[in-house]
């Protein structure tokens, strides 16, 4: 598989090239073009699952917020392109899992190979406190995984301690433990320095951030917006 | 101090690398990520630091700031505590970020929304950017900053730069921030059948030597646009 992702950072397109029979999972929603070759199948759980364990599996995408189905895409007989994006303005990043587990941020799964098992995580009080989702993603296995973001993508090599405000995280390798504590230690900066919550890994890992946070841009465009009639 | 500004020109961040002892002001709330170790001191978003009564001072700066010039009645400043530490900003709205090195006189009089941070030596001063400023959606306050060190500036939209020499016409709701040695005047952009149906509203007009920096979107623009579209 071999992707390419053009259009950074507003507009991010992943342009996914598949060898003969090679197989990509993608988030519902997220094709954009295929070749005419390349075939879809439209599931909630894996094969093996059942009908159950598929309800189940789908579900459990929903409260993480991303799709209740999966689609497969495979390049049947000979290479193939598939082309992918968010739903939203943004970026689109990917990396290599290899035997290893990705945290993602809930919604922001786009697509991966179909050795990486994508299940939701529960993130505990920790991540509730933080004002982001209470359930985030958890990537794991080995093959190539994308996600999306509202912002553009940085990604930083993380050795020893970082701070990282909690809407802009997007994912960080399981190597990196991570506490949520309060911005600039103190009371002060943690009341009236703006914000709030943050997150501080710690260990040695690649985490990758979001230039913008949704939260804070839905504050600011909110209120300029006339109220709705409910 | 290194200031990269990455992710342009929809979403720019300012990526600062500071040395030991040097520190940045940023607006509350645009701190996106920080390494180990840069010190955080939150303080009012005005100026003064010694006694009870320059407290009180700053205190009131920061809420007239906040209140007519919409900015935040908190700044937090940044201070690295050894070489190489990092701090990264961006604003709240999709847009552009822009470093801006102060010249040694002039100074640089900023949109108040369009103020990200500044370095030590520069002061941020309110000024009032006249009567007929009241009419423009965009609020009636510059911000002026002044003194040795950069500026970080943001945009709704990608910022263009404009050499003036002479006069220049802009939309209000365009102008990021220009030169200190400029000088303007708010006008009507025609007669008043144009300032009513052309959907130009007031415009800035320019005069002088110096450089203007002007956002590709309006944000009042945006407002209008997406309004009528969007469900009940």
């Amino acid at each position: 598989m071999k992707i390419e992702i053009s259009h950074r950072p507003a507009y991010a397109l992943a342009v996914v090239t598949l060898d003969a029979d090679e197989v990509v999972v993608a988030e519902g929603g997220a094709m954009v073009s295929m070749d005419s070759h390349v075939s879809i199948e439209t599931r909630a759980g894996k094969k093996d699952q059942g009908m159950l364990g598929g309800l189940l599996s789908g579900l459990k995408r929903v409260v993480a917020g991303e799709s209740f189905f999966q689609n497969r895409f495979t390049a049947n007989g000979e290479a193939g392109s598939v082309t992918f994006a968010p739903t939203h303005v943004g970026d689109v990043m990917a990396t290599e899992l290899d035997d290893s587990t990705v945290i993602l941020q809930s919604s922001a799964f786009l697509f991966s190979g179909p050795d990486v098992t994508v299940s939701t995580k529960w993130g505990g009080a920790k991540t509730f406190f933080g004002g982001e989702g209470l359930i985030m993603l958890r990537a794991s296995g080995t093959g190539p995984l994308a996600f999306n973001s509202f912002g553009g993508i940085k990604e930083i090599d993380v050795d020893g301690k970082f701070t990282v405000d909690t809407g802009h995280i997007v994912a960080f390798q399981d190597s990196l433990k991570f506490k949520v504590s309060r911005f600039g230690g103190g009371w002060k900066a943690f009341l009236f320095g703006g914000e709030g919550l943050v997150c501080s890994f710690t260990g040695t890992g690649k985490l990758w951030i979001q230039t913008r946070n949704p939260q804070e841009f839905g504050t600011t465009v909110g209120p300029l917006l006339p109220m709705r009639q409910s | 101090m290194e200031i990269e500004i990455e992710a342009k020109p929809s979403f720019g961040m300012a990526v600062v690398t500071l040395n030991k002892g040097e520190s940045i002001t940023a607006e509350s709330g645009s701190m996106v990520a920080m390494s180990n170790g840069v010190q955080v001191n939150t303080t009012f978003n005005g100026t003064g630091s010694g006694g009870f009564l320059d407290w009180i001072q700053a205190a009131f700066t920061g809420l007239v700031r906040k209140f007519l010039a919409g900015e935040t009645l908190f700044v937090n400043q940044f201070r690295g505590t050894a070489d190489g530490q990092q701090v990264m900003l961006a604003p709240a709205m999709v847009g552009d970020v822009e470093r801006h090195t102060l010249a040694p006189a002039g100074g640089l009089t900023v949109q108040s929304t369009s103020y990200l941070a500044s370095t030590k030596r520069v002061s941020v001063d309110l000024i009032w950017g006249g009567f007929s400023m009241l009419f423009s959606k965009e609020g009636a306050f510059f911000l002026r900053c002044r003194g040795e060190g950069d500026v970080l500036i943001n945009s709704y939209g990608a910022i263009q730069k404009v050499e003036i020499d002479g006069k220049y016409r802009v939309d209000t709701g365009h102008v990021v921030a220009f030169e200190g040695d400029l000088r303007y005047q708010v006008r009507r952009v025609g007669g008043w059948k144009a300032t009513l149906l052309s959907g130009e509203g007031l415009i800035l007009e320019f005069s002088g030597k110096g450089v203007l920096w002007l956002q590709t979107r309006n944000l009042n623009a945006l407002v209008s646009w997406i309004t009528p579209v969007l469900p009940s």
